[in-house]
C-alpha cells in the first residue's frame, strides 16, 4: 500500500496524485553513466547524511534501503508503491532509496543520476509537491556539491532532463473520456502542448484502468514555476471535460452506467479468479461508481490502495512468495472478493 | 489522422527516427507507439520509445559530420572522465559534469533542439554566489516585465520595473 495515498486530495474525482522529479548531480563525481564502485559508496553516503544529519525530525523520519538487500519482490512492489523507478529496481546494484515514514517524500541515490528527489500528493497540489521536493533539495544542497552551470542550469547525465532537471506529472483517472473514444483527442491536445502522456499500468500496451500520467517534457528555459502553471492549467481543461461528460452520461443513461458499475461490482465480490486487466478495469468502474454518487458506501482512496496491492509485486510481497500468472490471477480474486464483500 | 500502424485509432504521436542517415517518420496512436517500442521493464512503466536511440539519431557524431574517422588522441573527449563527444552521442548520457564544458559547442544546438531553448532561466542552487543569484533574478524580473508589457498590465509592469532597478543597485 500507498501510506501517502491514504488522505484524499483536491479533484479526486479524476486525479489520483501529484508527483515532482528533481535530479541532481553531484559536481566531483563520476555520474553513473559511468560504473565507478568507490564513486557510487561515496554518494550514498554524502547523499544520506546530508539528509540524516539535517535535523532531528528528519534524522527519526527518513531510512535508507540499498538495492542489493532487497530480493526482486520486495523492489517489483516498491516501483508498483511508486518508491523506486523501475530503473533503479532493474539496473543497479550500486542504488539506494532514502524515504519518509509517509513515504511520500523519496531520494533515490545512483539512478540515472546521483539524485533524484521525488515528492507526491494525492490529488491534484502541484504547488505542494514542488514546495516539499524544493526542501528536501536544499537541505541536501547545504552538504552536497551539486553539478550547476549557470548557463545551461542543473546538469543531468540526460540532456532531456538538463535545466531545471524537473519533471512534474499528474496521474488521472478518465474513465468516460476513455469510453467515449474522446481520449484520443485530449492526448493530441497534451501533446501539442509539449506534454507527455503515458499510461500507468499495463503491460507496455494500453492505458489500463483509464490511468493516464501526464507530464512536462520541457525542462530548459522555462521556471519551476511556469511548467507547473502549464501542467496546472491543462490538467484543470482535461478535468473539466471528463467531469462534464460524465454528468451528461448520468443524465442522459442512467439506467445503462448503473448496471455498468453495480456489475462491475457483483463480480468483484462474486469471481473466483481475476486477471490484472480485467480487476484494473472492474475497480474503473467502481471509481466512477463511487463519483457520481451511484455507489455511497465506498471511498476512492481505499479503491486507489487496492489499485496497488492488486499489482503482481504486491501481491507476491503479500502472500511472501513467487506465484505464476493462474495464482495470481487466484490470489487477486479472492482478495478482491474478500476486500470488497466485508465492507 | 489515423495511426499507420492499425489504422483505428487517432494518431497522437509522430515519430520520427534517423537510422543509418535516413530518416524514418510514423504518425502512431499511443498503444502502437508503446507496443513499437523495444524498452518494456516492469509492468508499473513503460517508455513510449526508445529515448535513448532517438535522442543519438538527432546528435551528429565527428564521424558524421566531418566525414572521416579521427585517429585516437584527437577526438573530442572530456579530460575529466574521458568520454568522447561520439560515445556521448551514442549513449546519449553524459558520464560527468565536465563533459558539459568539453562538448559545450555541440550541444547548445541539441538542447536547442530538444527544449527550444538554451538557457536555465528555474532554480539556482543558494550555495551560488550571491552576485550570481541577484543576476539570475533580474533576468527572469525583466522576462516577467515583458509579459505584463505585452498583457498590457502596466501597473504590474511598473512595479517589477522599481523592484529591477533596486537589485540592480545592489550589483
Amino acid at each position: 500500500m500507498s501510506k501517502w495515498l491514504d488522505s484524499k486530495g483536491p479533484y479526486s474525482d479524476t486525479v489520483v496524485s501529484s508527483r515532482v522529479r528533481l535530479a541532481r548531480n553531484m559536481k566531483d563525481f563520476f555520474f553513473p553513466t559511468i560504473k565507478d564502485p568507490s564513486a557510487e559508496e561515496k554518494v550514498i553516503e554524502k547523499v544520506y547524511q546530508s539528509i540524516i544529519f539535517a535535523n532531528e525530525a528528519m534524522n527519526k523520519d527518513f531510512r535508507m534501503r540499498r538495492m542489493k538487500d532487497l530480493r526482486e519482490i520486495q523492489r517489483l512492489q516498491m516501483v508498483e508503491q511508486h518508491l523506486i523507478s523501475p530503473q533503479l529496481a532493474n539496473h543497479s546494484d550500486a542504488g539506494a532509496v532514502v524515504y519518509n515514514e509517509k513515504e511520500n517524500l523519496i531520494i533515490m541515490i545512483n539512478e540515472e543520476d546521483h539524485i533524484r528527489i521525488q515528492a507526491l500528493l494525492p490529488g491534484l497540489q502541484l504547488q505542494k509537491v514542488l514546495e516539499s521536493a524544493n526542501q528536501i533539495d536544499d537541505v541536501i544542497e547545504e552538504r552536497v556539491d551539486y553539478a550547476f552551470d549557470e548557463e545551461l542550469g542543473y546538469l543531468s547525465a540526460c540532456p532531456t532532463n538538463t535545466g531545471t532537471g524537473m519533471r512534474a506529472s499528474v496521474m488521472l483517472h478518465l474513465p468516460v473520456l476513455g469510453m467515449s473514444g474522446q481520449i484520443h483527442g485530449m492526448l493530441q491536445f497534451a501533446n501539442k502542448m509539449g506534454l507527455a502522456v503515458r499510461g500507468v499500468y499495463g503491460e507496455g500496451s494500453d492505458f489500463t484502468g483509464n490511468i493516464y500520467q501526464i507530464s512536462n517534457q520541457v525542462t530548459l528555459g522555462v521556471s519551476e514555476e511556469e511548467i507547473i502553471e502549464k501542467l496546472q492549467e491543462i490538467t484543470m481543461h482535461i478535468i473539466e471535460k471528463e467531469r462534464n461528460l460524465r454528468e451528461n452520461l448520468v443524465k442522459e443513461q442512467p439506467v445503462e452506467i448503473e448496471d455498468r458499475v453495480h456489475r462491475s461490482l457483483g463480480i468483484l465480490k462474486s469471481a473466483r479468479t481475476i486477471s490484472l486487466e480485467e480487476g484494473m478495469k472492474l475497480l474503473s468502474n467502481i471509481q466512477l461508481g463511487i463519483s457520481t454518487g451511484i455507489i455511497k458506501d465506498l471511498e476512492l482512496t481505499w479503491i486507489h490502495q487496492l489499485i496497488t496491492i492488486i499489482q503482481p509485486g504486491s501481491l507476491q510481497a503479500l502472500f511472501g512468495k513467487e506465484l505464476n500468472q493462474r495464482e495470481l490471477d487466484i490470489q487477486r480474486g479472492t482478495l478482491l472478493r474478500e476486500k470488497l464483500t466485508n465492507t | 489522422m489515423k495511426c499507420q500502424e492499425c489504422h483505428n485509432r487517432e494518431a497522437t504521436l509522430h515519430v520520427k527516427e534517423t537510422i543509418n542517415g535516413e530518416i524514418h517518420e510514423a504518425y502512431l496512436c499511443e498503444v502502437c507507439a508503446a507496443k513499437k517500442s523495444p524498452f518494456h521493464s516492469y509492468n508499473t512503466g513503460q517508455k513510449i520509445f526508445n529515448l535513448h536511440q532517438l535522442l543519438s539519431g538527432m546528435m551528429e557524431t565527428e564521424e558524421k559530420s566531418t566525414g572521416k574517422t579521427f585517429e585516437l588522441g584527437e577526438k573530442l573527449q572530456c579530460p575529466n572522465c574521458k568520454m568522447t563527444y561520439d560515445q556521448f552521442a551514442g549513449l546519449s548520457r553524459f558520464g560527468c559534469a565536465q563533459c558539459y564544458t568539453a562538448f559545450r559547442d555541440k550541444i547548445k544546438p541539441l538542447f536547442r533542439k530538444i527544449h527550444g531553448n538554451s538557457e536555465h532561466r528555474g532554480k539556482v542552487p543558494k550555495q551560488q554566489s550571491e552576485e550570481f543569484s541577484i543576476h539570475r533574478k533580474i533576468k527572469l524580473l525583466k522576462a516577467k516585465m515583458q509579459r505584463a508589457v505585452e498583457e498590457e498590465n502596466f501597473e504590474e509592469a511598473a512595479k517589477l520595473r522599481d523592484e529591477i532597478k533596486d537589485l540592480e543597485k545592489g550589483l
